[in-house]
């Protein structure tokens, strides 16, 4: 009974319907209505004295009582909708939960331990207090392609020190490829790491890295003040590459 | 299909989450979904019911689509740059402005053009379109036609613009962060805002252009041509090595080879020995202007007010001239090569 149509739609629409309806022919029934109608700013007191209410009599407008129920239906009709909108919504969501926990049986869909937020940071990083920590809500990673099951993979050392390092430490480059089209890149150890993604954060700049390694391509992430840049080895040496201008010739006072 | 990973997106979703990059929801039931702006970078939709789905302005960059039924989808305005949708059910769907490049998988037969989509490469014409805050970083766009286009608060970091037009352009607030802008026209652009840092502008067009709020920090301006209409960062020392057009202006020499100059007011300018190569002059001022000795190869003199203008020695092969009669009687043209 709890979940029945009539519990959930029809009985608030009927509800809801009633109380407008009720709302609405509340003056007519009422002593107070005539004074309150004299309480209304001009044009309006004259509309109600006339569409509502004769004054001694009460003889209700025909007019009125046609748009008093209008007026209910609709409101009965618009309350049905959302309710029954709200229960597809809830019953969708309820649909997945149970299937989820059939087949996931009593283990957490986030497991906290899968969250590596230390992959980032240096060996000579003091460890993180528990209040510096990033707050991560979602196990991003097991999501991703390939591995939605699998333990993340650990960047080695040498990648997290990347992530470490700025535009400022490697030498830019406008490369172009073999589809003719030019793009940024940075030289790394004799190796042109080609433009990728900038990425908000080092979670998401780490997971990106991980997701291109899994690809079989080798990334590596620099950081800057807006975030995190990711870019991708080129398997190929580009056909041209020419250096980035350093030339600092603008100046602001 | 792994359930935990739908559970996991209907969840975030709901929680304000709009970044699933890199999600493998392959073979999911996902018909109806509204998923409209989600970034769903190199996500897997392989095999799956995306029927009647909105992806409205989605990032669809390099995702997966192989076999997925997306009949009646709707996904305009979404990056499908590199996406592949070969054996996809695109029946009905809608994808007016969706972005795509060279890399983009289609169905067999399918014409992108014909479905009005807007190809993301160099030359591509898109004028006026609206492309306000899309990640179109590292993307190369050399000489496009990107005039009047709306690209505020768009991500452009590393983007190639070399000698694109970009005339009244709204790049507001966008990151422009090492992008290649050489001889790019800025002409009349809005930039306010944008991130300029490391950017590339060497020989850019900012005649009007509005750089307020913009950080300049190492970008280089080297041959850029600016007017008294453009509005620099407060406090913004103009080096000199930019290129100040202004009547009578002093361009001795001056490299303004493809620029786009329409209209300018150059008149009693100094441009002897200027190389205006391929330059668009139409409607421009060049009254009593000293072109001695400059080269105006293949330049767009249509308009051009060149009355009382010295073009001796004045390269003018294959420019594309319309003196009037008056005009033109009183321009000197002795020992031109035209």
């Amino acid at each position: 009974m709890d979940n029945s149509p009539f519990r959930r739609i029809v009985l608030p629409a009927l509800l809801a319907s009633s109380a407008g309806f009720a709302a609405l022919t509340w003056p007519m029934a009422s002593d107070q209505a005539i004074q309150a109608s004299d309480r209304l700013p001009e044009p309006l007191s004259l509309w109600v004295d006339s569409a509502l209410i004769t004054h001694q009599h009460k003889e209700f407008s025909i007019r009125y009582i046609g748009f008093a129920i209008m007026s209910s239906v609709a409101i009965g009709i618009g309350t049905a909708e959302a309710m029954r909108s709200r229960q597809g919504r809830s019953q969708r969501h309820q649909s997945l939960l149970d299937e989820v926990l059939k087949t996931a049986g009593d283990r957490p869909l986030v497991n906290p331990t899968d969250i590596d937020y230390a992959v980032a940071k240096t060996d000579t990083d003091p460890p993180l207090a528990e209040a510096e920590r990033p707050t991560v809500t979602l196990d991003w990673s097991g999501l991703m392609q390939g591995t939605a099951e699998a333990h993340p993979q650990a960047l080695t050392p040498a990648d997290a020190r990347l992530l470490s390092t700025t535009l400022d430490d490697h030498a830019l480059y406008r490369i172009q490829g073999d589809n003719q089209q030019q793009c940024l890149a940075l030289a790394v150890e004799g190796e042109y790491y080609r433009y990728y993604r900038n990425r908000p954060d080092v979670n998401k700049a780490q997971q990106l890295v991980q997701q291109l390694q899994r690809q079989g391509k080798k990334a590596i992430a620099t950081i800057d003040d807006s975030g995190y840049i990711v870019w991708v080895r080129e398997s190929e040496p580009p056909q041209q590459a020419v250096p980035w201008p350093e030339l600092a010739i603008a100046h602001q006072g | 299909m792994n359930l935990k990973t739908l559970e996991h997106l209907w969840t975030a979703f709901v929680e304000g989450e709009r970044d699933f990059t890199g999600i493998n929801l392959a073979g999911a039931d996902l018909n109806h979904w509204s998923l409209a702006r989600v970034d769903f970078w190199g996500a897997d939709f392989s095999r799956a019911n995306l029927t009647q789905a909105n992806f409205r302005r989605a990032n669809l960059k390099q995702a997966q689509f192989s076999d997925a039924k997306l009949s009646g989808a709707d996904l305009r305005w979404a990056d499908l740059r590199e996406a592949v949708l070969i054996g996809a059910d695109l029946d009905s769907a809608r994808l007016e402005g969706a972005l795509y490049n060279a890399r983009t998988q289609f169905p067999k037969g399918f014409d992108p053009e014909e479905a009005h989509m807007w190809s993301l490469e160099p030359g591509a014409s898109l004028a006026t379109k609206d492309l306000r805050e899309r990640d179109l970083g590292g993307t190369d766009l050399t000489e496009a036609d990107l005039s009047g286009a709306l690209l505020v608060n768009s991500q452009l970091f590393g983007v190639v613009l070399k000698q694109a037009n970009l005339l009244s352009a709204l790049m507001g607030d966008s990151d422009l962060r090492y992008a290649d802008l050489r001889q790019a026209t800025l002409m009349l652009a809005d930039l306010r805002g944008a991130d300029l840092r490391g950017a590339d502008l060497r020989g850019a067009n900012l005649i009007g252009t509005n750089l307020r709020g913009c950080p300049l920090a190492n970008t280089n301006l080297e041959g850029a041509l600016y007017s008294d209409s453009t509005q620099f960062p407060r406090g913004f020392q103009v080096p000199k090595t930019l290129h100040h057009l202004a009547p009578g202006a002093s361009l001795w020499g001056a490299d303004l080879s493809g620029a786009r100059l329409t209209g300018v007011d150059l008149s009693g300018a100094n441009l002897a020995g200027a190389n205006l190569m391929h330059a668009d002059l139409w409607g421009a001022c060049l009254a009593n202007a000293d072109l001695s000795g400059a080269n105006l190869l293949g330049a767009n003199l249509l308009g051009t007010d060149l009355s009382g203008a010295n073009l001796n020695q004045t390269n003018l092969m294959q420019a594309i001239i319309d003196l009037p009669g008056e005009r033109a009687a009183m321009v000197s043209f002795n020992g031109q090569t035209a």
